[in-house]
Formats: structure tokens, sequence, C-alpha cells
């Protein structure tokens, strides 16, 4: 697998709860617009956001999955960091 | 919310709309229950216990609790206890009739709760006309007790013809409170079905609160005015009807419906004292029509990406068809939509 800059781990934000759907992660806030769609179909799990591994490490970890490619770990990438920026999930 | 998600399905509701009981101390005109006396097959605590059991369980976030009003069951508190125990958000829809100090000080150490106050004018007159005489200072009262022990609330407003002209007024009570506004829609079910010819908004008067809306980005509208939204208020919420996608509603006595609105027979998808909740999610017919309603006529609108042909409890209600558009969109206020659907 290609380098990756996805060195963050995220945790929660509070008043988010998070679930796994078929297309990928559900978040739900308690404030402003109240869902968040990440579609990352099986590669995450609400485990990652206990904020011990980052993005490429979980990967890493997922030996039943191989096959992530790069463009699909940019895409998640880039919708964590989204919701970084919306408070959705912090940066551990 | 992506149509193809809809389309999908979740693998439980986002939040269940649950009328906790049928008993009201009032008798709105507007009533989408028709409630009043309740009944003696409503659910118990230990039923109430177990459904909230199966929400936790399938993450449910939140449970929207109504009725008839939920403050008259005397275990009401301790089920909110129980779903704030369990990581369930309550938003509870309270009249204000039972809210005194004391109860506003036991509802302040709750953490998830969400309350919305109902009031339907922003005088004694307009709202009195609707929700009962003297209902506006208790409402007031109730309001301040809340504020005086600090419980976030909002104000829900159900949008009349009557309060149509008070709006502006409503909203800046609601900001004296510390409160937000919320207006809802008005539907023609329950006692709304014959009070529709009265207090129903007119047609003049949805295009101008579509307007409203456009300047008061702060007004929470929930799900009700996806119809009349304009493209910067869609990512505030739903552009299309959520019911038996991400929500449904269970009744006092446990009948699973996909849609408050929408409590009829031909809707009834089962009840949880004879069936596990997450069965009925997964397997219903009448969800999986909801999943997959599209309203043929409304497909080529330009509007079609917005609202998704708009209300189904509307269409019914009007038309006995959920398949019909919503009469009350901003391009049918314009047409008669009957006649229209006929030559199509």
């Amino acid at each position: 697998m290609e380098h990756i800059t996805t060195g963050a781990k995220y945790v929660l934000a509070p008043g988010t709860q998070v679930r796994e759907e078929d297309f990928g992660l559900l978040f739900y806030t308690r404030h402003g617009p109240r869902l968040f769609f990440l579609s990352s179909g099986d590669i995450l799990e609400t485990r990652f956001f206990q904020g011990k591994l980052t993005l490429e490490q979980w990967i890493k970890q997922q030996t039943e999955r191989p096959s992530t490619t790069k463009a699909r770990m940019s895409e998640i990438n880039k919708t964590l960091v989204e919701l970084r920026e919306k408070g959705v999930i912090l940066e551990q | 919310m992506s149509s193809k998600i809809a389309r999908m399905g979740l693998r439980a509701p986002v939040n269940v709309t649950w009328e906790i009981t049928l008993k009201c101390n009032l008798h709105c005109a507007h009533c989408l229950s028709d409630a009043g006396a309740g009944s003696d097959r409503e659910l118990s605590f230990a039923e109430c216990r177990n459904v909230v059991d199966q929400l936790s369980a399938l993450k449910v976030f939140q449970i929207n609790i109504g009725g008839g009003e939920p403050f008259i069951r005397e275990d009401f508190l301790d089920l909110l206890d129980y779903a704030e125990a369990k990581g369930i958000i309550s938003c509870v829809s309270t009249n204000g009739m039972l809210v005194d100090n004391e109860l506003a000080r036991k509802l302040s150490r709750l953490e998830s709760l969400y309350l919305q106050v109902s009031l339907d004018g922003a005088t004694a007159e307009v709202n009195d006309a609707i929700r009962g005489e003297g209902t506006y200072d208790k409402i007031l009262h109730s309001m301040t007790c809340l504020t005086r022990q600090g419980v976030p609330f909002s104000i829900n407003t159900v949008l009349t013809r009557l309060n149509f002209s008070q709006l502006d007024t409503l909203r800046e009570m609601a900001g004296e409170y510390g409160a937000e506004l919320r207006v809802s829609r008005f539907r023609p079910s329950g006692r709304g079905k014959d009070s529709k010819a009265i207090l129903g908004p007119e047609k003049d008067q949805l295009e101008a609160f579509a307007e409203w809306l456009n300047g008061h980005d702060l007004i929470r509208t929930g799900d009700s005015f996806f119809s009349l939204t304009s493209e910067n208020r869609r990512a505030k919420g739903l552009d299309m009807c959520g019911a038996a996608k991400m929500t449904c509603c269970i009744s006092p006595s446990g009948d699973v419906y996909p849609c408050a609105f929408l409590q009829e027979r031909p809707f009834l998808v089962g009840n949880v004292r004879e069936k596990a909740f997450k069965d009925m999610w997964d397997h219903s017919l009448v969800f999986a029509r909801f999943r997959n309603l599209n309203v043929e006529t409304c497909i080529t609108c330009p509007r079609f990406d917005f609202c998704r042909g708009g209300c189904p409890a509307m269409a019914y209600h009007t038309y006995h068809d959920i398949n019909m558009p919503d009469p009350e969109c901003l391009i049918n206020l314009k047409v008669d939509v009957e006649s229209e659907s006929r030559h199509v």
C-alpha cells in the first residue's frame, strides 16, 4: 500500500453518536445539522473512533480486507477531515 | 439524505416518534391524534421499557415523544430517566399545562432531553382559539418555569391561517425566553380533518411563509416544510419524506406506522406487543412501499430533487392516495393537482 497522510486519530465529539450502516457510518449530533454520512462501506467500524489507530494503521490491521485502494483511503480520509472541521469528530 | 441511501433503507430509524399516551388535558382544534380520553390498551411501563430496550439495541439515536400530553403519565419521568440511561435522546412535546417549578426542576437534571412547548399564537386571542381558553397564560407560565430552572426548550407553533401574521412576534417571544422557534405544518389528520377549513393556512400564506423562512435561517421546521423550502435551507434537514426511511411512529398501544400523521389501518405495520421492532423495520411491506414511493406526476418537476413529491400524509388526507403529489408544495399551490394528475 502506498503511503497516504492519514496520521490523525479521531474520537467522537461530545454529543455525537455513530452507528454502522450498509453504506458505512452514520453520525448523529445533538446540535445543528444532525446527520452525517461516511460512505466507508465495511472498511471502518465504530471502534475506529476510540482514537487508538490512525486510518492507515486501522486499514493495515484489517487483514481480511487487503484490497483497500489508495483512492478509497483518500476519499475516506477527506470525509474524516470534513467531519472534524464540522465538529462531529475530534482529532485525538 | 441521498435518495440512494433512502431507498436502501437504514438498519434502524434515526428517530422514532412515539405517542406515549392519548390522554390529554386539552382539546386543541388541530390535534393530529384526536387526543383526549386515552385508551385502556396503552403500553404499560414495563412494555415501554421493552420498547426503549429494543430501540437502544438498534442504536436509534432519538425518540420524539408526544401524545396526548406525555406528562399526564405518572411514570413518564421514570421513562425519561430510563431512556437517558440507555443513551437515547428524548425530545418531548408538551402543552405545558403540567409544567410548574417543581417539574421544571426535575427536568433540569436530565441531560438528554429536549422540550418543545406548544404555543399557537403570540396573543391569547389567537392561541386560545386553537388550544383552549386560558391556555396562553398557562403556557407562558410554564416557559417561565423552564427558563428559571435552565431547561432548554423550543416553542413549537403549528402554522395556521390565524397565527401566520404573528410569526415575527412568536420569533421574538422565543428569543425572550432564550428558546428557539420551531414551526410545524398543519396536517389534516385527527381533529385537523375537521378544522382544516378554518385553520389550514391559505395558499398565499404558504407562499409568503416560504419567503419568510428564507429570511430566517434560525427558525426550525423539522421535516415539516421540505415541500416549501428553498435550496439554501436544504442542508438544514430533510429534503424528502423520512417516513419508513429514517423514522416511524409508535402509537400509545404499540401499533407501528410509517408516520404519526398516517395512523390509519392501511398503514399499520404491526404491534410491538406481538413482533420485534427490528423485524417490522426490516420486513414490513408497508415500509417497503414508502421506501420505494415515487410520485410519478412529480418526476419532471424542477423541484423534484427538493422534495421527492412532498408529504405522503398530505396526499393521503387530501386525495386518499399516497402516490399523489403534496397539494401544498410551491408548485402545486398554483395548480389543481387532481385535474393535472388525471391528464398524466
